[in-house]
């Protein structure tokens, strides 16, 4: 009986479906031992299977439950870092936004590197299929990073974590601060205020670039940005002790290149009239491309498939989260962690499809300049608007919305990122000047929704999604 | 002889006509460099030819309000009352600037290069690398003063020759020397001179012609031997920390040495005039870079920079025999505001009272009031320890 609510979840969670089926008697004493350790109780585990869950998530679509299936597996194998510790093995921790290729070399060349972006993980776990991000948020506020600051939830959930021991200290803390300056600092902070030996590796670059500046287009740009990825792996790779084959960097490559590839799939048939899937599948399925999973692509690749399946078979019966010849909207950042707002948009008529960042932009089909790793990297990362200047972000929004013909923009979610959205309000302004269509910025924070309450938020939503309606209507 | 306050009072003074010296001189068809950051050296414009005008204002909170428009309620009030202060017509100088400099060290500094940008102002971000213990940051740092020559000679039409920069450096090196001998006034006890004071130099110092700066502050340090101190003897002495007070944000240090207490020293990173000399002999222009880069204390927004920062804190506390410390944290200034538990923590450890205020420049008269018993509290503690 007890059993009962976590194979429920489980269930929830696609391991009655084949093959998930056949890891479903490992997996049950993993997830419990993993809930325990979060604090996710069996009222929290009902809480999620009988109401948050097929509140916000299509559960009666494979895809969605193996997708949830997927972090499942992730999660539970973060909460072992503990036990994998003392065993022996190395931990690394990473940040997004980061490479996370390069982790994952890290773990094909040495299969007992276990390689982990907890924070990022956790918060999008918590939040979507639980609701119950908050415990850890106010433990980091009760213990030095301000509430009132509006710090980052992802650097208070990697603090938390750290703080309350339910992750142990990692073996090399590479931060990626090539967005903000509160992801490394954050890091400096548990070292000096909690953890004097926490062991971080520092890869930064400044935001020196003027407005409009295409900027994978600049040498010099992509140059330095590769040495200083270069410099940052040595580095994790020395204080691990291992020498990563360049093997390994090629398969870590290859293995999320035809990740991506498939991925690419979902984006195209999320372009069909009406939009098969909600557009938070995206986010939820991609990450393990952009933040390394400790299990790889295995269940990524799983879900992966599935969502495809459902998606085919809608397409084909002409089925959708919105009604035929609804408007689609982009999102800079799609609030996939609180998965009600995209369900907001659907319910409203406008289909929230596509992030910003996973549509590619033309510069992507471009053979790549560079031959070295690092290099290629540094002008991959640089043709995505993550790091780049205010006006070349801009554009990018611009040039997607003419290619994949989009009648609406949204920023925001990001009011505590000093960097990704700190530019929203200019980006919005200027991209609702040069195109003509609506480009809205919306307050509110991905990754909780403490001060953005649902009912905050809904009236805003369904003012936009009028105003989207009418000007559609007009154009059509 | 003119008394230590008759000098201060004529140095403002001079301070405040400089805005208006500069659109003259403007129209004159001299060129107008604004600047924001500490990273920026001042001896490259001056060797341009330009006319150097820092930008810091703050200490009120209409202008971060209007800055909402373009930035976000998140980033720290002083770089929204940059933004702010510029679209409500309230700065004279940047809507006639030929440059506007920004140095890229941090986000919500960048972000005001962002905003100036939008609003078609000519802006010119200097990156500052943040990992600065890493030779390649150094070397990208220097090849960014190398671009600011290049960009300050093009817009001036002058070469940035040798014998100019030495000229330059020579001249601020000079103002910190002079600044440095009226610091160690402060190390008496009583002090001569007090923290409004001297934060006061400062920035009358940067808003000026360095030539008129050198002048005033030779007459104020000569002089200061014959003042008497304002403060009493058993006055407790505090340490100022934090990213800086604006020009015309007085409120704080003022209240501390009206209610009793001196501010012996401050460790502030912007708008001041950090001491470190720059060398004279060898590449100047590697000799301004290490003096910016790497010689002083590092800014709170590079990385690592907390522990490095705390030891230097130390050694204020024992050099200027600290009793107490205040920490001036900007509203939503996201990375001094994980600097301050630390050296709340740290100060515990070392026996050293500590207390943060946290300003969003709203000094309306509940706030003030607020303000005011919170600051009498921490001296009146100081005081019975």
């Amino acid at each position: 009986m007890e059993n009962d609510i976590y194979k429920r979840f489980l269930e929830l969670a696609g391991f009655t479906d084949p093959p998930l089926n056949e890891e479903m008697d490992d997996m049950l004493p993993k997830w419990k031992k993993a809930a325990k350790k979060l604090g996710l109780t069996k009222e929290d585990h009902k809480y999620a299977v009988k109401h948050w869950i097929p509140r916000n998530f299509e559960v009666n679509l494979e895809g969605w439950r193996k997708t949830i299936g997927m972090w499942i597996a992730e999660i539970s194998d973060i909460m072992m870092a503990k036990e994998y510790k003392e065993k022996g093995k190395k931990l690394v921790y990473g940040v997004i936004p980061a490479h996370s290729a390069y982790y994952r070399a890290l773990k094909l060349t040495d299969p007992e590197v276990n390689v982990y972006f907890p924070d990022a993980s956790l918060a999008s776990f918590l939040n979507p299929f639980f609701h119950k991000i908050a415990p850890l948020l106010e433990d980091a506020e009760m213990h030095g990073i301000r509430y009132g600051c509006r710090h980052c939830a992802l650097n208070k959930t990697r603090y938390a974590l750290i703080r309350k021991g339910l992750i142990p200290t990692p073996d090399a803390s590479w931060i990626w601060g090539f967005a903000c300056d509160q992801a490394p600092k954050s890091d400096e902070f548990i070292k000096e205020y909690f953890y004097k030996d926490y062991p971080i590796i520092f890869s930064r670059i400044p935001h020196d670039q003027p407005a409009f500046k295409v900027e994978y287009k600049d040498d010099k740009r992509v140059k330095y940005l590769g040495s200083i990825m270069r410099e940052g792996y040595r580095d994790v790779c020395e204080r691990i002790g291992i020498e990563v084959e360049k093997r390994a960097i090629k398969e870590a490559f290859e293995e999320r290149f035809e990740f991506i590839l498939k991925f690419g799939e979902v984006m195209r048939l999320q372009a069909a009239d009406p939009t098969p899937y909600n557009g938070n599948i995206t986010v939820f399925l991609v990450t393990p491309s952009s933040t390394a999973f400790n299990t790889g692509y295995k269940y990524a690749n799983i879900a992966l498939d599935a969502v495809l399946k459902d998606m085919k078979e809608r397409v084909d019966k002409g089925e959708g989260v919105v009604p035929k010849s609804s408007p689609k909207a982009m999102a800079w950042f799609i609030p996939y962690n609180n998965p009600f707002i995209s369900n907001m948009f659907d319910e409203n008529g406008v289909s929230l499809a596509y992030g910003e960042g996973l549509l590619p932009s033309k510069a992507e089909f471009e053979f790549p300049r560079f031959t070295d790793p690092f290099d290629a990297s540094a002008e991959a990362f640089l043709k995505s608007s993550l790091i780049v200047n205010w006006g070349n972000k801009a554009n990018l929004a611009i040039e997607k919305m003419q290619t994949y013909n989009i009648d609406c923009m949204i920023w925001g979610f990001l009011d505590f990122d000093r960097w990704l959205g700190s530019d929203h309000k200019l980006c919005a302004r200027y991209v609702e000047e040069k195109t003509g269509k609506p480009s809205f910025y919306i307050e509110g924070d991905i990754w909780e929704d403490r001060d953005y309450s649902e009912e905050a938020l809904r009236t805003r939503i369904e003012t936009i999604c009028e105003v989207v309606k009418a000007r559609h209507a007009i154009s059509a | 002889m003119a008394s230590f306050r008759d000098n201060l009072k004529e140095f403002a003074d001079l301070s405040r006509r400089y805005p208006s010296e500069l659109r003259r001189l403007k129209n004159r068809g001299k060129k107008v460099v604004c600047w924001y950051g500490s990273y920026i050296p001042k001896e490259i414009i001056c060797a341009s030819g330009a006319l150097q005008y820092p930008l810091f204002d703050g200490g009120d909170p209409e202008p971060p309000s209007a800055a909402l428009q373009y930035l976000l309620f998140c980033i720290n009030v002083q770089a929204r009352y940059q933004v702010g202060q510029h679209v409500m017509g309230l700065n004279p100088i940047t809507p006639i600037a030929d440059r506007i400099i920004i140095d890229a060290k941090g986000c919500d500094d960048v972000r005001v290069g962002d905003a100036f940008e939008y609003l078609g102002l000519p802006v010119m971000k200097l990156g500052v690398p943040q990992d600065w213990e890493k030779e390649i940051a150094f070397k990208y740092y220097k090849k960014q003063l190398g671009r600011l020559k290049e960009e300050l000679e093009e817009l001036t039409e002058e070469e940035i020759t040798n014998r100019k920069l030495v000229e330059a450096v020579r001249k601020y090196n000079e103002i910190r020397q002079l600044l440095d001998e009226i610091r160690r006034f402060r190390m008496e006890k009583p002090p001569v001179i007090g923290g409004e004071d001297f934060v006061k130099l400062n920035h009358y110092a940067l808003r000026c012609d360095p030539d008129v700066a050198i002048g005033h502050l030779k007459k104020i340090s000569e002089n200061l031997d014959e003042e008497k101190s304002k403060f009493s003897e058993n006055a407790p002495r505090i340490l100022l920390v934090g990213r800086g007070f604006a020009f015309g944000d007085y409120t704080l240090p003022r209240m501390i040495e009206k209610l009793g207490g001196v501010v012996a020293i401050e460790f502030l990173d912007e708008a001041m005039i950090h001491l470190e000399r720059v060398k004279t002999n060898g590449n100047l222009m590697e000799n301004i870079a290490e003096r910016y880069y790497r010689a002083k204390v590092p800014s709170c927004l590079l990385n690592p920079s907390f522990s490095k920062r705390w030891e230097y804190v130390s050694k204020l506390i024992e050099e200027y025999h600290i009793d107490g410390l205040i920490y001036y944290l900007l509203s939503f200034d996201v990375v001094y505001d994980y600097e301050y538990p630390i050296f709340a923590k740290k100060a515990e450890e070392k026996g050293i009272p500590f207390t943060m205020i946290d300003s969003a420049y709203d000094f309306s008269r509940e706030a003030t009031e607020t303000l005011r018993t919170r600051v009498e509290s921490f001296i009146r503690m100081l005081r019975a320890e």
